[in-house]
């Protein structure tokens, strides 16, 4: 069996190796409260950078206020309800690209669509009823 | 692997989310918690009711949680029993065992809560631990659920405020959770140190004293001019 002076060495070791854990989780936990503020302020300035796979159209279309059919329109889909469930990352497995592929023409469309109408972006999102610019594809969508 | 359960989340419903909360309760590595993070978010985004999403995720969890209790109990207790007997546990005394399975057994209503919503990802051994020492069901269950409870409102809660960043948000919990553990096993370890040294402290005073109680030993000091006084 061990002594009583090795198993106190061994418990110093083993604490001294846990507060080394401690000081990690922290740094982690502080780095990860950072990320958030970070991603959330961008959120509400509608940075188009915070897009993620797991967005659905729907979803895109609510934080980045752009009409669902625009952005339908922008990935060449005829047919939204089929897709009303499928996150961005299930519409490239569907359509076999990359989904950062995906991700990247649905900023570009935001960003037309807010060149195009830099009124209807800074207004209220109620008003995507309004006529819209056309989508990159030139038809117009409602 | 998150990306493809979202996807699932969001084409199949609510059945996806009992089975994956299930699974993740019974103790199967994946993180059902996410994917609360993320129904919490669908909710705000109008795809789903926070009034189904609650009862769904708390019957999947209580389920996957008793069904791991009762592996525990009835595969755990066997199977501890014959490798006691097979004598595998020479790195660890016997004596010690018992000393953890008593402690288990006085901290298990606190074991089981806590990693319901704040360990989580100790919740599968816990449910196995409670089922191993035949900790009584009804007040395992009682502990679950409200543990459970919690579990169930923090993530969906969370979630649904900060929808567009539920990932940053289950991060934020997911190291905060990691961050609670050690910190918990930190002051554990440091309780233990603060025990052992006062014990090898009084048992050094203990023998100071014996010595003390001792007779001086005149013969060799010589009791010379520069050798300190001997006090009674």
């Amino acid at each position: 069996m061990l002594s009583e002076r090795t198993k106190l060495g061994l418990l110093c070791l083993l604490l001294l190796l846990v507060l080394g854990c401690l000081v990690f989780t922290t740094i982690s936990t502080v780095q990860a409260v950072r990320h958030f503020q970070q991603e959330y302020r961008e959120v509400k300035a509608g940075d188009v950078s915070t897009i993620h796979p797991w967005m659905t159209i729907h979803a895109v279309s609510r934080i980045y206020h752009v009409p669902e059919n625009y952005l339908y329109c922008s990935l060449h889909i005829s047919n939204p309800r089929l897709f009303r469930h499928a996150t961005l990352y299930d519409i490239a497995r569907r359509r076999q690209q990359p989904v950062d592929q995906v991700i990247h023409t649905i900023q570009d469309t935001i960003l037309a669509y807010r060149k195009a109408s830099p009124r209807l972006f800074m207004s209220a999102p109620a008003r995507i009823m309004q006529p819209l610019p056309p989508t990159p594809e030139g038809r117009t969508s409602y | 692997m998150n990306a493809f359960f979202v996807s699932a989340l969001q084409q199949y419903g609510y059945p996806v989310l009992w089975l994956i909360v299930f699974v993740a309760a019974v103790g199967i590595p994946i993180s059902g918690s996410l994917l609360l993070f993320a129904a919490g978010a669908f909710a705000a985004f109008g795809d789903f009711n926070l009034l189904i999403l609650f009862p769904v995720a708390l019957s999947s969890a209580v389920t996957g949680d008793a069904l791991g209790y009762f592996i525990g109990r009835r595969v755990g207790t066997p199977l501890l029993a014959w490798f006691e007997r097979q004598k595998r546990f020479r790195f660890i005394s016997g004596q010690t065992l018992q000393r953890g399975r008593a402690y288990f057994r006085r901290k298990a209503a606190w074991a089981i809560f806590i990693t319901r919503f704040l360990i989580v990802a100790l919740g599968g051994p816990t449910n196995f631990l409670a089922g191993i020492e035949r900790y009584p069901y009804l007040r395992f269950l009682c502990w679950d659920v409200s543990g459970q409870t919690l579990g169930a409102i923090i993530p969906l809660g969370l979630g649904y405020a900060f929808a567009a960043s539920w990932e940053e948000v289950a991060a934020i919990f997911g190291t905060f959770s990691g961050f609670f553990f050690v910190l918990l096993v930190a002051l554990l370890l440091s309780v233990q140190l603060v025990r052992k040294l006062r014990q090898s402290k009084s048992v050094s005073l203990a023998k100071t004293e014996a010595n003390e109680e001792l007779p001086p030993l005149e013969s060799k000091t010589g009791g010379g001019s520069d050798s300190l006084p001997i006090l009674d």
